[in-house]
């Protein structure tokens, strides 16, 4: 066998240098290594060697085909790579495109307040009760020391179902009620919900939103009340806020007081939100008293309570600077997305 | 109640405290100061006599004056139409500054002038500015208008609460500053003259209901003057609100608002022989001084001669008795009428005034009798006349003062304080209820018009609010309460409305009435409804059964607006009339609307299905949250809902709500302009068994094995009847065997080449075998068993 044979079998070098694509590359394969191909051929060759010449001839062969995969093999990846890279540099979309438009929802912004607040009282260990809006008036007047012909009355226009028994319920106090009848101290409830009176304007809604606390056990102090408050009007407004207690009256608690914090609009200093004052009030408050534990059967020389009740949307209005009460009812888009 | 500082320092002596530092006081007290009126000290003002008066020589409106304050005259243009000679009139000289006006010298219509006549307007009395303001005849000349017409003051607008009648009184309010302010009150002093004539003579006094008319007093004063009041007096009852109106109606207001005691005068001559206190019959019919006329009723008390009714007891006297012009003998009323009483007349004839507003929270009836003793000696003062001697009528008050116990250790107790029995008591007595210690023990008596306190509960906050509020500190109750979780029922509301809010809904919040007319449309029902007996307008007259008319009306709200796609939703209470007398059953629902696309705006194509799909999942995906599973059955028999794109939803078989489109008839009614889709499910129901599911779980729940081997899928594209359910197929080809473990529809197709009233359904049928791989051969049976049986059932074709 002569050496041109291998010589030109060896050309594929050559040829694979100058392949660039892999169909020039399966070209060079089968020119060299298909069953006709020039090396395949060499076999051929083998049978008509010597004894002596064929094993030096065998792997001169072998040789050259574990040289030609290699070379292949290494100029397919090559391609490979340079055809996958070209791809992915190719391949491109507009990052700053609008995405696939999920719709965006809103909590409405009473509710929103509404959940705040019961978060920061069950986290403090209270209970959530309910109790019906239209309600009986045992439960929203005379077991709260709201006697019939009581001038206190005045204080809440009532919505009325029926001449004298039904009425839509003026505040959530009538859920410690129904609470107390069904539950004996230690107490530790509050009670959000809707309730109504008979008034609409700008700082009037005719449907607004309460929450009620109740704490009642042995020992539980007037100072225990000034605390808890203290404590939700930190969590809710943040801690820089005093807190004032002003006498006031309410005919289910005894001492009663006002509940005034510092302005949320000038944090205190004097503003025209807070009538220069630097308070704002939030609540109202006060030691249950023995009249209305006397209406669900708690001895009142054992235990002591308090309780304390707040307007949702009031809170709602200092919080977002809201002006007009009205905007929470209107379910205007405009304003629902804000929050 | 307006109280005038000026009139308060008569009585305190605040030893030079500001108006912003008493108010602030009594604030802190509870007895909240909510608004102030500056009454603005006048300077260069005084008060002076028109002595000439002719008409301005270039304006006929016009009057060229010449007044004196008796030390000067001075030339005045006057434009007021009142303005005549002789008259004693405010004067503002040069350099007066009335509000905003600065009196200068002018020229007006080419004739000097050197000051103004002041209307009350203008000295910031009223809003009277008709004219000049008159002074009486007997004013003298020159005198600073300050004090004469009651300016350079601050009217402060206290607010008293209900369980304190007496702070609706000058006097009350200086009790209370002198218990804030640790100082004493000046009572006013009085002498009271009676002539030797008896008023028994002049009329007698019958108290027929004694129990709500425990005291009466009739004085006969006579020989009187109606006339104008003094200036001071006018001024103090302007400060307090009250219009003056003659002398003798005058001095009742003073003393009405100096001691809070209301008072009447009648005219002695349209009384028939005598008073009767007595309860009014069915029927009978007065005019009161509103000029009204009211029928009264026999459960209303009133005050009557032999011949007819003069007087609502309590609320207001008659037109007929009252004083004229001309009286010159009065009878003094002066009495005290049981609180539930008068409260009951006057809401029932819904008729209040100043002296109902008092009664009805309970005056001092301690102070009734003698003040009637110095209502008389005012009269007779301001007025002129004798009172005639003695008081006719009863008192059958229990007037011993009451007496109140209380322990300082369970007022500390209460309170969380650590006050000593000593400060208790000494707080007390400036109270002026009288307080001895014995011990622990607080011994208090007290005083009539302190009727508010009749516990220690009531001490403690007399206590408390003296010594201030702040001086309580700030503790946590301490008590063996385990840290709650929230309950169920709020844990599930916030699940629902956090979906809903990531589903891409916006929260809505409605009344929880709506009108008649419009709830009927839906629910037409009415014995449904609870109704408001006095609703604000006829729009919030019952109480809603379902919410998605609340939500229609948020959707027109925002097209309005210039939305073209609204998703909403509410989680609210809805009320069902259980009947009269009764309270309602309260459920709560949740209610989706949407209308215009479901997407925002896009670039990115996006197939459109109609909108019931999209509220189908957004449910499904709350379902599949609270662990409950529904079926949607076909609804063609709710009348607002289209008949052919409606759903029931079912749980374990009962209806709990349904989802649509509106009927077009509806959309039409409702004026809607674009049809919109609604949906709205018991949500009471849905947690209830939601919670049995999830806490029957919490015991049972165990793993279910899965298989290790591959699953198989097939598709079939089925031809059935347009009206065919998908759910039905789904179902009939899932019981075919248990090697079917899900069937789910790919697609669906109608129009060419499938006949008019038919589709084409394609549905995905996935196999997995416990033990083994499946092969064909193994499926191949089963697919010719769902043939047979969806053309069994259904008419199914293979397509």
């Amino acid at each position: 066998m002569d050496n041109d044979e291998l010589k030109k079998a060896s050309e594929f070098e050559q040829e694979i240098d100058k392949s660039s694509t892999l169909d020039e590359l399966n070209e060079v394969r089968i020119k060299y290594m298909g069953k006709k191909g020039i090396i395949s051929l060499l076999n051929k060759v083998l049978g008509t060697l010597s004894p002596e010449e064929r094993p030096k001839m065998g792997e001169s062969i072998q040789n050259l085909r574990n040289k030609f995969e290699e070379k292949f093999n290494e100029k397919t990846a090559r391609i490979k790579k340079a055809l996958k890279d070209m791809a992915i540099s190719q391949e491109y979309i507009d990052v700053t495109l609008s995405p696939y438009p999920f719709n965006k929802g809103s909590l409405h912004p009473v509710k929103k307040i509404y959940d705040e607040i019961v978060d920061v009282f069950t986290a403090a260990g209270y209970m959530v009760a309910q109790g019906p809006e239209i309600e009986d008036d045992f439960h929203n007047f005379e077991a709260l020391n709201l006697p019939k012909s009581h001038p206190a009355r005045d204080m809440q226009d009532t919505f009325y179902i029926d001449e004298n028994n039904i009425v839509l319920r003026t505040h959530t106090s009538p859920v410690q009620v129904r609470v107390m009848e069904s539950q004996k101290p230690p107490i530790k409830i509050i009670a959000p919900g809707a309730v109504y009176r008979c008034d609409y304007d700008q700082t009037h809604s005719p449907m607004f939103h309460q929450i009620e606390g109740l704490v009642v056990d042995k020992g539980i102090t007037m100072a225990d009340l000034k605390g808890t408050l203290k404590l939700f009007i930190s969590r809710v407004f943040g801690d820089d806020l005093d807190v004032r207690l002003r006498p006031s009256f309410f005919p289910f608690t005894e001492p009663s007081a006002e509940v005034d914090m510092g302005c949320v609009h000038c944090r205190g200093k004097g503003c025209r939100m807070c009538k220069g004052t630097g308070w704002i009030e939030i609540a109202g408050c006060g030691m249950v008293n023995p009249e209305v534990f006397k209406h669900v059967g708690i001895d009142s020389n054992i235990y002591s309570g308090f309780a304390f009740g707040m307007g949702i949307e009031r809170i709602a209005l200092l919080k977002y600077g809201i002006d007009d009460i009205r905007l929470f009812y209107e379910n205007s888009l405009k304003f629902l997305k804000q929050f | 109640m307006n109280i005038s500082i000026n009139w308060l320092k008569e009585y305190i002596d605040f030893q030079g405290k500001s108006v912003k530092e008493i108010s602030d006081g009594l604030t802190l007290a509870g007895l909240e100061a909510e608004g102030f009126t500056e009454l603005q000290r006048l300077e260069n003002v005084v008060t002076a006599k028109v002595i000439h008066k002719e008409k301005h020589p270039n304006a006929d409106k016009l009057n060229l004056c010449r007044v004196t304050d008796g030390v000067q005259e001075y030339q005045v243009v006057c434009g007021a139409p009142n303005v005549a000679e002789g008259q004693i009139v405010p004067f503002a000289k040069i350099g007066a500054v009335l509000g905003d006006i600065k009196i200068k010298e002018a020229k007006l219509r080419g004739i000097d002038s050197f000051g103004m006549i002041c209307s009350e307007r203008e000295l910031g009395l009223t809003d009277e500015h008709n004219g000049i303001m008159v002074l009486p005849s007997d004013t003298p000349l020159g005198k600073d208008i300050n004090e004469v017409v009651g300016t350079g003051d601050t009217i402060v607008e206290f607010n008293a609460t209900p369980n304190r009648p007496d702070w609706l009184s000058v006097i009350g309010v200086a009790r209370e500053a002198a218990a804030v302010f640790n100082t004493s009150v000046k009572y006013p002093e009085y002498n009271l003259v009676e002539n030797s004539e008896k008023a028994d003579d002049y009329l007698s006094v019958k108290v027929e209901n004694i129990e709500k008319c425990p005291i009466y007093f009739a004085r006969v004063i006579k020989n009187i003057k109606i006339g104008t009041s003094p200036l001071w007096l006018q001024a103090k009852l302007r400060a307090a609100g009250v219009r003056p109106i003659n002398n003798i109606v005058d001095v009742t207001n003073y003393v009405l608002m100096e001691y809070g005691q209301p008072l009447h005068a009648f005219d002695i001559r349209n009384i028939d022989k005598g008073i009767i206190v007595r309860n009014a019959k069915d029927n009978e019919k007065i005019t009161a001084l509103d000029g009204k006329e009211y029928t009264l009723d026999s459960n209303m008390l009133i005050i009557a001669d032999n011949s007819k009714p003069l007087a609502i007891a309590g609320v207001m006297g008659g037109e007929y008795t009252s004083v004229m012009n001309d009286t010159t003998t009065v009878v003094l009323e002066c009495a005290y009428f049981e609180p539930t009483q008068v409260r009951r007349t006057s809401k029932k004839l819904a008729l209040s005034s100043d002296s109902s507003y008092r009664y009805e929270r309970g005056i001092d009836y301690g102070a009734t009798e003698t003040l009637s003793d110095y209502a008389a000696y005012l009269i007779a003062k301001i007025c002129g006349g004798e009172v005639v001697g003695g008081k006719v009528g009863i008192n059958q008050c229990d007037m011993e003062e009451k007496q109140v116990i209380s322990h300082a250790s369970n007022i500390n107790k209460l309170l969380g304080t650590d006050f000593s029995i000593n400060h208790m008591a000494d707080v007390l007595n400036n109270l002026q209820i009288q307080t001895s210690i014995d011990g622990d023990k607080l011994v208090s008596k007290i005083p009539t018009f302190r009727n508010d306190i009749t516990k220690e509960c009531d001490i403690a906050e007399e206590v408390a609010r003296i010594i201030g509020y702040d001086k309580i500190g700030y503790t946590m109750p301490k008590m063996d309460s385990e840290i709650d979780i929230q309950s169920p029922k709020v844990r599930y509301l916030r699940l629902a409305r956090n979906l809903m809010e990531n589903l891409g809904y916006n929260e809505v919040l409605n009344f929880s009435f709506l009108g008649a007319d419009y709830l009927s449309i839906f629910d037409k029902n009415e014995d449904n409804f609870v109704k408001l007996l006095n609703p604000i307008s006829q729009d919030m007259a019952w109480m809603r059964t379902y919410l998605f008319p609340s939500i229609i009306k948020n959707m027109q709200t925002n097209r309005n607006m210039g939305y073209s796609s609204v998703k909403l939703f509410e989680l609210s209470s809805v009320y069902k009339s259980l009947g009269k007398d009764k309270l309602a059953d309260e459920r709560l629902h949740l209610a989706i609307g949407v209308f215009g696309s479901y997407y925002d705006e896009t670039w990115i194509n996006i197939p459109k299905v109609d909108t019931f799909y999209y509220i189908k999942g957004s449910l499904e995906n709350l379902f599949e949250k609270f662990g409950v599973v529904c079926e949607y059955k076909r609804e063609e028999n709710i009348h607002f809902l289209h008949p052919g794109k409606s759903a029931g939803i079912y749980l374990n078989d009962k209806n709990i709500g349904f989802i649509g489109c509106l009927h077009p008839d509806t959309v039409e009614e409702l004026n809607l302009k674009t049809t919109c889709y609604i949906a709205e499910i018991d949500f009471t129901a849905l947690i209830e068994e939601s919670y049995n599911i999830n806490e029957a779980k919490k015991s049972s729940m165990k793993y279910k094995k899965f298989s290790r081997f591959p699953s198989i899928q097939r598709d079939l594209a089925l031809i059935v009847k347009t009206k065919i359910n998908a759910s039905d197929i789904l179902k009939n080809i899932a019981q075919t065997s248990s090697v079917i473990t899900d069937v789910q529809v790919f697609d669906v197709f109608e129009g060419k080449p499938i006949n008019l009233g038919y589709k084409s359904i394609a549905v995905r049928i996935t196999f997995t075998d416990m033990e083994k791989t499946l092969r064909d051969e193994d499926i191949n049976p089963i697919i010719d068993d769902i043939l047979k049986n969806l053309e069994k059932e259904f008419e199914a074709v293979l397509r």
